[in-house]
């Protein structure tokens, strides 16, 4: 009775771990198919086990057997591959025993021949080989059993691996008999089976994962974009439920997100005209259907834009009803913006009326034969020239502001000696200023001081200050002119001085804002409000310089203009 | 007869020289003002029978004049005139409580005055064939 062959060894491993803990001999599994694959074309086959028994399989559970592997060891597959290792070999030495023994009764030898030693010599012997069979075939049975339950539980255990009838390492090339194979063959192919399921499953499962992390991801994207566009904006579906809104929109008309949702739009707004214009782009045709509208929101003006919106999820019904989708923009400043530019406009017109009425009447009054002798008629011609040439200049004036602003005057910038330009305007108001009695005085800086500007502009500059300076001073006051060079920073200053009715402490900050005019001044001199806005944008905007402004209601003002030098 | 006397205001120097030129020349009495304030003191002083005013003046602006001339027993019916270079024309809220009888816009015509003038005073010229 030969055990099952052994790989030399390399078996041993095996005989000492099926005394060893399951787990243990998994790790050593494991361990062995990591193994390098040199060892794998050693010859799987094995030589056959002798044994055979019929009997059933051992009623007795091995070592930690869990019965799913309790079932298979004792199932069809254990016994085919018992049947290597079955006690069924004993019979033969056991059947000759038997036939020896019926031979000897009916041939009987002499008594005490030698005969009968032999009978029982043989009889003896087969007997005995019998047990040994018996035994042996028994402790490979177990031991075959052994190995299977190691086979079938490490199989059991793998996740990723295969039990694969290739690898010759030694460990397998032990265990796998051609008993085996069958058994093996049949765990393998069921085991791929159910691998290729689980990859199956967990490939969709990722897949599925992905494309719901996609789809969460691009739905937060479109619910950040709607909310940082900042706009109220809302979506009724085609029955007039609100579908999305965002944070602007639940500020706006004051409802909160979680409550609103689905609900008719009519109990989360209350502007009827809203609401009529979402009834109409619902029911109107879908080419047709854009709404405009402004409306007034707590002091506020709002433009909004109603749009159709198709829902793909079949919201759309047969009768062309599909949902409603709006936008409200914040326009207040733009309606600011365009009342402010129509009040200059109509302002400008004032301003201009006035000259051109001189002009009229005193032309009407030269036609009519009004003017008697030859030194009315001409005073009546001066009178119209300067009217002209004031209507002249305002025009300018406001050109220049609005061209400034946008960016758009013809800047022709030159080095240019301050001191000139500030005496040619202050020689420009002097008349102005004798009629009311006021004195106008200047202190200027060397020829040599220059900077590098637009002489209109900064003329014209200069030219404002020193105007107002006069309109704003009552009778028998002083407008003084000043200039100071500052060396260390390369600059030059021009401040007009006033003994006028000066600027209340807290209108100083908006003294150059176009339009703005001191309401306790407004009486005591006619003016557009544009006059120092034209200097405050000439000297910054154009020459990169500053304005400054120092007043006392009661004592005065001094206006200054800080340019760069030359 | 005495000749009708007109106060004229404005505070554009120009516009109160043309006014008062064609009224003197029209035969009429004129005395002037450059503001609203000035203009009430003259009006009480020497109450004239007729008052030419700008819309927009300082320290006293046309309306507040005129509400004031209204409201003073002695200048109260005196007819005004008002000339105003604002494209609208002014209200009815405006005008209640003067006695603003006639709204002229700016650029005017000295022509026009002197014959909203004479209407106003029912005052014929006696110049050579013109009839207001």
């Amino acid at each position: 009775m030969t055990q099952p062959q052994d790989s030399g060894t390399s078996m041993s491993p095996i005989r000492e771990q099926t005394s060893k803990p399951w787990s243990q001999v998994e790790d050593d599994l494991a361990e062995v198919r990591a193994a390098p694959a040199s060892d794998r074309q050693k010859d799987a086959t094995t030589p056959e086990d002798p044994g055979q028994s019929a009997f059933a399989g051992p009623a007795k559970g091995l070592d930690n057997e869990t019965p799913s592997v309790q079932s298979l060891r004792q199932g069809p597959e254990a016994h085919a591959v018992l049947r290597g290792v079955s006690t069924h070999w004993a019979l033969a030495p056991m059947a000759a025993a038997l036939l020896w023994l019926a031979y000897a009764m009916l041939f009987p030898p002499a008594p005490g021949a030698a005969a009968w030693s032999l009978h029982l010599l043989g009889i003896g012997g087969l007997i005995v080989a019998a047990g040994i069979i018996l035994i042996l075939a028994t402790g490979a049975r177990q031991r075959a059993l052994r190995r299977l339950v190691t086979v079938i539980q490490a199989g059991s255990k793998q996740t990723s691996g295969r039990l694969n009838l290739d690898e010759t390492n030694e460990l397998w090339s032990g265990l796998v008999t051609p008993e085996f194979r069958p058994v093996l063959q049949g765990i393998e192919s069921h085991a791929a089976n159910v691998e290729k399921q689980v990859r199956t499953l967990l490939f969709t499962q990722q897949q599925l994962s992905l494309e719901l992390s996609m789809a969460r991801g691009q739905e937060e994207r479109a619910a950040a974009v709607i909310e940082a566009i900042g706009d109220p904006i809302l979506a009724l579906d085609a029955f007039d439920r609100l579908i999305l809104s965002n944070a602007a929109a639940q500020e706006l008309f004051d409802f909160s997100a979680s409550e609103a949702l689905r609900q008719p739009i009519d109990r989360i707004i209350s502007d009827e005209r809203l609401l009529r214009l979402a009834a109409q782009v619902r029911e109107a045709d879908l080419r047709a259907a854009q709404r405009h509208a402004e409306h007034e929101y707590g002091g506020k003006i709002y433009a909004s834009t109603l749009a159709p919106l198709v829902l793909k999820s079949g919201q759309e019904n047969d009768d062309g009803r599909h949902g409603v989708v709006i936008l409200l923009r914040d326009v207040t400043k733009q309606h600011e913006a365009a009342k402010k530019k129509s009040e200059f406009v109509s302002q400008v017109a004032h301003e201009l009326r006035t000259p051109l009425s001189s002009i009229c009447g005193y032309v009407e009054m030269l036609v009519d034969g009004e003017a008697a002798d030859d030194a009315t008629r001409q005073e009546f011609y001066e009178i119209i020239q300067t009217s002209a040439d004031r209507l002249g200049r305002l025009i300018d004036n406001m050109l220049n502001i609005s061209r400034i602003e946008a960016g758009t005057v013809r800047i022709n910038k030159e080095p240019i000696s301050v001191a000139i330009v500030t005496k040619e305007a202050v020689d420009m108001m002097r008349p102005q200023a004798e009629a009311r009695g006021i004195s106008l005085t200047q202190h200027l800086t060397p020829v040599a001081y220059r900077v590098l500007a637009d002489r209109d502009l900064i003329y014209q500059a200069i030219l404002n200050l020193i105007g107002n300076a006069v309109k704003y001073t009552p009778q028998d006051g002083k407008v003084s002119v000043r200039m100071t060079p500052h060396e260390e920073n390369k600059t030059i200053l021009i401040e007009v001085s006033d003994t006028g009715v000066g600027i209340p402490k807290e209108d100083i900050p908006k003294m150059f804002k176009k339009f703005f005019r001191v309401e306790a001044n407004k009486k005591m001199a006619k003016g557009t409000g544009l006059g120092l806005n034209l200097v405050k944008n000439v000297v910054e905007k154009v020459h990169t310089g500053t304005v400054t402004l120092t007043s006392e209601v009661g004592k005065g003002s001094t206006f200054g203009i800080v340019l760069p030098l030359m | 007869m005495n000749a009708h006397r007109i106060l004229v205001c404005d505070d554009e120097p120009h516009i109160v020289h043309v006014v008062a030129m064609k009224l003197r020349n029209g035969g009429f009495d004129v005395l002037t003002a450059a503001d609203g304030e000035e203009a009430f003191g003259l009006a009480c002083e020497s109450v004239p029978d007729l008052v030419v005013t700008d819309y927009q003046m300082p320290v006293l602006s046309g309306l507040e004049f005129c509400a004031k001339l209204r409201a003073e027993s002695k200048t109260c019916e005196i007819p005004i005139i008002m000339l105003t270079a604002r494209g609208f024309s002014l209200s009815e809220d405006d005008l209640e409580g003067t006695n603003i009888r006639k709204v002229l816009p700016k650029p005017f015509s000295p022509r026009e005055v002197l014959a909203s003038v004479r209407e106003l005073l029912g005052v014929v010229s006696l110049e050579a064939g013109s009839v207001t």
